[in-house]
């Protein structure tokens, strides 16, 4: 694998990417990976956002980035110190560079997904449905992430089942966690037709004390 | 947190990147994972403290072979962290020492014609004798590979037996300049 196929081997190949990459290459990685989220990634923001109105686009447009990025940056330690508790190997560079991967993967799949949500959402003028299908794009999305963190250890396909275990269901709570969060945190993303564009709203609460009032 | 709190969560932050991406760049990384480390010096933290890319002419394969003998090693679970990390360091003082030969050479245009022809036949030496043991190494990952060698203890002996070897390189290299 040579380094211009850097793109296709995010989608195609990523644990071959990390193997190959999460050694003296990060330095190599992290910049390339990084414009690569961003670029994805703000083209997504608006695409969801444009719905609204062209200002709401680009304030998505804006945000969206720090979205993707927030997990990669904040939970990169943690899912190191996960796979040793659980007899993983997941040295320091391995777990960035994964993390970097999986949420540049999640965006290229959210970006590639959009144009469908975009179809409906254009077609229902509906509040409610274009923010249950960004929700949708963001959970199929995620999941192209969560399969390679959770296969991000060394020695994963050797490993017990209960340490693979271990492994996908904590990369999963600490980086839905932190998106879901960073989501809450950023909004609005998708605004009520009668709102005015917005940059952000002041944070009153988490995500998860909203979805427990609002349920 | 209020506005201004935000803000200087947003300084610090940057802040801790520039000093990140000052130590990275003095520490011999490029441009781009400088300027990428003024936002993303969580990710780039684990490469403070590594090694200088290596400067002889087989830094590379050297990363490379040890790195695929490791991955060889970890899928027949017989992880061997610190052999691998002993040979390469040996590996690479013998790659620096090819490298001193080429740049002895180098600088040595003005020297005797028999003194530059036993600098190249001393660098000869030793890069054939750095080829063998790399080739060694890629031998090792197949036998690995192919569950011929899968268990720890010989593996061991045998990368002892390599970073012995390599370590000699400066005598065989030696021998052929007095020759």
């Amino acid at each position: 694998m040579n380094r211009p196929s850097l793109f296709s081997a995010v989608i195609r190949d990523p644990i071959g990417a990390l193997d190959r990459w999460s050694g003296e290459d990060l330095g190599w990685l992290v910049p390339r990976l990084g414009a690569l989220l961003v670029g994805t990634s703000s083209l997504y923001g608006f695409s969801v956002g444009i719905h609204h109105s062209l200002e709401q686009g680009l304030y998505s447009a804006v945000k969206m980035p720090l979205v993707f990025f927030a997990p990669a940056l904040l939970a990169a330690p943690a899912l190191g110190a996960v796979a040793d508790a659980l007899g993983l190997s997941l040295p320091p560079r391995r777990a960035a560079a994964a993390s970097l991967l999986a949420m540049t993967r999640v965006a290229v799949v959210a970006l590639a997904i959009a144009p469908v949500a975009w179809l409906f959402a254009e077609a229902s003028r509906n509040y409610e449905f274009v923010a249950l299908s960004t929700a949708g794009v963001l959970l199929v999305s995620g999941l192209f992430g969560w399969g390679l963190l959770a296969r991000s250890p060394t020695g994963w396909a050797t490993a017990s089942w209960t340490s693979r275990a271990g492994m996908a269901v904590a990369a999963a709570l600490l980086f839905g966690v932190v998106t879901a969060q960073a989501g809450w945190l950023l909004r609005p993303f998708v605004l009520r037709p009668r709102l005015e564009p917005e940059l952000f709203q002041a944070p009153e609460s988490d995500i998860f004390t909203e979805i427990r009032r609002r349920l | 947190m209020n506005g201004v709190g935000w803000v200087a969560l947003a300084a610090g932050w940057v802040a801790v990147g520039l000093a990140v991406a000052g130590l990275l760049l003095r520490q011999g990384q490029t441009t781009p994972a400088a300027l990428a480390a003024l936002v993303c010096w969580p990710l780039l933290l684990p490469l403070l403290g590594a090694a200088r890319p290596a400067a002889g002419p087989y830094g590379v394969r050297i990363d490379e072979a040890v790195a695929r003998l490791d991955r060889a090693l970890r899928e027949v679970g017989e992880p061997l962290p610190e052999d691998l990390r002993a040979l390469a360091r040996a590996l690479h003082q013998a790659d620096a020492r090819v490298a001193r030969y080429d740049r002895l050479h180098a600088d040595a245009a003005d020297a005797e014609p028999e003194d530059r022809a036993r600098l190249v036949e001393a660098r000869a030496r030793a890069a054939g004798e750095l080829e063998s043991v790399l080739a060694e190494v890629v031998r090792m990952r197949v036998q690995v590979g192919l569950a011929a060698l899968a268990e720890g203890a010989p593996v061991r002996a045998r990368l002892g037996e390599l970073s012995a070897r390599v370590g000699g390189v400066d005598e065989v290299a030696a021998i052929g300049a007095r020759a």
